[in-house]
């Protein structure tokens, strides 16, 4: 999944930016050693002291709302399990670790990090750039790491440290190719991304998945990000005579794209990916198409989160409870990326109440194996029960089932979305994207 | 053929932009011999200024009045105020450029943490069109180039045919000479930067609403590209400058079309290295001078 993925974008950054790669690798250093925004919970003074989990996130450039997406979902669920005694005797902690989305700002930030936390249990992330720079450390430290890093290296990923709960960017792609087909029954696709990595990470798969399913990639069309204009590449996309465009990039790029479209006389429908997903997105898309045309013409493939059951009210209920420490929490209500590390807090705290244990070395097994037991159970709160009523867990958290493969990949439900009221319009079956993917 | 027209349309739009910026940066650059890499971030700041002050107005004319009148101010009180502190301790050309990328730092960060690192988007409009052989160009595209017409012909004229010009020009050549000639350096010097920042600021607002988008690092991305125009053409050299825009642009917008547009930036800097090595002072530069710092 390539949600949190325009972070890879900034090989277009600027120079001053670059010439001043040290001031910024030092602000990180900076958040990272000061914890920067740690959340509550006590000290490490006397007996009793705070698990950190970290955010290791971009929380400064372009993407910080990314990492306030994390934030939010570790806060929310850190204020279920505290209010339900803690991990072992311990209050749980959500810490800012600043990563910037830059492999050059985060492996100082990483290293700082696992220097200067001493009760660091946890790490919790989604950069699909950055994983190549910053698993490697995480699993030579012995740490936990639960991601949405859509990174397709990752799909056959043998750390043992890292858990991924949302399919790798290559599926992403498979899906959207299975949504034209089955959901539009349109053939002629436009495949526009930006030239980062993790937009492009989404391709090959909408291009095998095309060509599995007999659609025709019309004109595939890498965007230079945050260009002034973006009309020549727009003459090409016509050109081709597609009938629905499909496209990921940032904000700002998206921006000038889908406006020079708009200008151009487009009118067809307009396919997004999960790294479409968030208000600036929408802001920059509503801002060049004009609210009711997004609305009605673009749709987002995204992971699919339930929007009720108990699960989701509980999540809804905490966030809606997290006070001064989010700021707007009712928009986030359904925002998946926030849900996630909701679900992977969870995780990291019923894992160690399983194996007894919070170390990481001990209790990184039950990462899984609370995923697999006969109780199911859909918040810490009961899975805390459960555990000490001597059963075993499934946990079945707002954002669904998790299933781990060998590689420690869990995939998820897919569903096509309105970019505004982020309310699934279809469903994408397993079968369908299996179909895509030629199985 | 309508792509062809398409790459000179938009690679004139583009350079319209890029010229109205890198001549503020080169002609302040000619007259100070300071190497701002604030300037990015003015462009940021006179846009955040514009969308604050007129409440989001993306009328151009209003929003190009506050935009250029937010630069203006802002570069002069950086110049005058800041680096001329600077300069009067006896900073070193190297060292006010770190002090420049100090300050363009503090003003994206402020700007973030004031306003929060989202995106700010103008209200949603539809812009009348207009059809030229089959490329649509909006009125607010064709506006832009206008005024950048407009400002390129103002500069002209300001450097061939006012005493400030002349004065200016003065300066960028010799200071100590116009020391010697009744010219006022440091006024010379002030108005250098005003008219730097009200070009900045300009550029900022045009960016900005044909964008529709902008955040705090908008100013310093578009700034690496203005600066490769103003080199291209000659630092110091407001017509290089003119001439460098037009050159990034078309090459750019040609290198979309006839290779890939993931090439697009690659080829404009591929253009920049080539000249540079074979004209280290830009197209329109002579040989660059070593001048003093002068507050």
């Amino acid at each position: 999944m390539s949600a949190t993925t325009h972070r890879t974008r900034w090989p277009a950054s600027p120079g001053v930016r670059l010439a001043a790669a040290a001031a910024v690798a030092g602000l990180a250093l900076t958040l990272a050693a000061c914890g920067s925004a740690s959340s509550g919970g006590t000290s490490s003074s006397g007996g009793s002291y705070s698990l950190e989990i970290a955010e290791f996130s971009p929380f400064t450039g372009p993407n910080a709302p990314y990492g306030y997406f994390q934030y939010t979902g570790c806060v929310s669920a850190m204020r279920a399990i505290n209010a339900d005694g803690g991990v072992l005797g311990h209050p749980v902690t959500c810490t800012i670790v600043d990563n910037r989305g830059e492999p050059a700002d985060a492996v100082p930030a990483a290293n700082s990090m696992l220097a200067n936390s001493p009760h660091l249990v946890g790490i919790v992330d989604g950069d699909s750039g950055l994983l190549s720079a910053t698993v490697p450390l995480f699993n030579q430290a012995h740490i936990t790491e639960l991601s949405v890093g859509g990174d397709v290296q990752f799909d056959k990923n043998t750390y043992p440290y890292f858990w991924r709960t949302t399919p790798g960017d290559d599926v992403a792609g498979y899906t959207l190719a299975a949504y034209v087909k089955f959901g539009t029954k349109l053939t002629r696709i436009a495949s526009v991304f930006g030239n980062d990595q993790a937009a492009q990470g989404n391709v090959p798969g909408l291009t095998a998945g095309a060509r599995n399913l007999g659609l025709t990639i019309a004109v595939n069309v890498a965007l230079a990000l945050d260009q002034t204009t973006y009309e020549t590449e727009v003459h090409q996309i016509l050109a081709a005579h597609p009938q629905v465009i499909i496209t990921e990039s940032d904000p700002q790029t998206a921006g000038v794209l889908l406006g020079e479209l708009k200008q151009a006389g487009w009118k067809g429908p307009i396919v997004g990916t999960s790294g479409t997903l968030g208000t600036d997105y929408d802001k920059a898309a509503i801002a060049a198409l004009g609210q009711s045309a997004y609305e009605s013409s673009f749709v987002r493939i995204i992971s699919y989160a339930q929007q009720s059951g108990p699960a989701w009210q509980t999540w809804k209920a905490n966030l809606l409870a997290s006070g001064k420490l989010v700021k707007n929490p009712a928009q986030d209500e359904t925002a998946i990326y926030a849900e996630l590390p909701y679900d992977h807090t969870n995780m990291i705290a019923l894992a160690m109440l399983a194996a007894h244990s919070t170390k990481p070395a001990v209790f990184n097994p039950y990462i899984e194996k609370i995923t697999q037991g006969s109780t199911v159970v859909h918040t810490f709160a009961e899975g805390k029960a459960a555990l000490a009523a001597g059963k075993t867990i499934d946990y079945v958290g707002v954002t669904g089932q998790v299933t781990f493969d060998k590689y420690h990949n869990s995939g998820g439900l897919w569903a096509a979305e309105n970019p505004v009221t982020n309310l699934p319009v279809s469903l994408v079956s397993a079968k369908d994207i299996a179909a895509a993917e030629g199985r | 053929m309508t792509l062809l027209l398409t790459i000179v349309i938009f690679g004139v739009y583009s350079a319209a932009l890029l010229a109205i910026g890198a001549v503020g940066f080169t002609l302040q650059f000619g007259v100070t011999n300071v190497l701002n890499l604030a300037f990015g971030s003015v462009i940021t700041a006179s846009i955040f200024a514009e969308y604050g002050l007129t409440r989001h107005s993306t009328n151009i004319w209003l929003a190009m009045a506050v935009g250029a009148a937010s630069g203006a101010l802002l570069s002069l009180f950086l110049g005058q105020v800041v680096i001329a502190a600077f300069i009067r301790r006896g900073a070193t050309g190297f060292g006010i450029a770190m002090v420049t990328i100090a300050l363009s730092l503090m003003i994206q960060f402020s700007l973030e943490a004031i306003q929060g690192p989202y995106i700010f988007a103008f209200a949603a409009s539809s812009p009348s069109t207009m059809d030229i052989g089959g490329v649509i160009l909006s009125t607010g595209q064709l506006t832009t180039i206008i005024v950048a017409v407009a400002a390129m012909a103002g500069v002209h004229l300001l450097l061939r045919a006012t005493r400030l010009g002349l004065a200016m020009r003065a300066t960028a050549a010799d200071t100590s000479l116009t020391r010697g000639c009744g010219v006022s350096p440091a006024r010379t010097r002030a108005v250098a930067w005003l008219v730097s920042g009200a070009l900045c600021g300009l550029c900022g607002v045009l960016l900005g609403l044909g964008e529709g988008s902008f955040s705090a690092t908008t100013g310093s991305d578009f700034f690496i590209t203005v600066a490769a125009a103003a080199v291209l053409g000659g630092i110091g050299k407001p017509y290089g400058a003119m001439l460098g825009a037009l050159i990034v642009g078309i090459t750019s917008q040609a290198a979309a079309a006839v290779i890939s547009p993931s090439y697009k930036t690659i080829a404009a800097w591929a253009i920049l290295i080539l000249v540079l090595l074979l004209r280290p002072q830009g197209i329109l530069a002579e040989f660059a001078s070593e001048r003093e710092l002068v507050a």
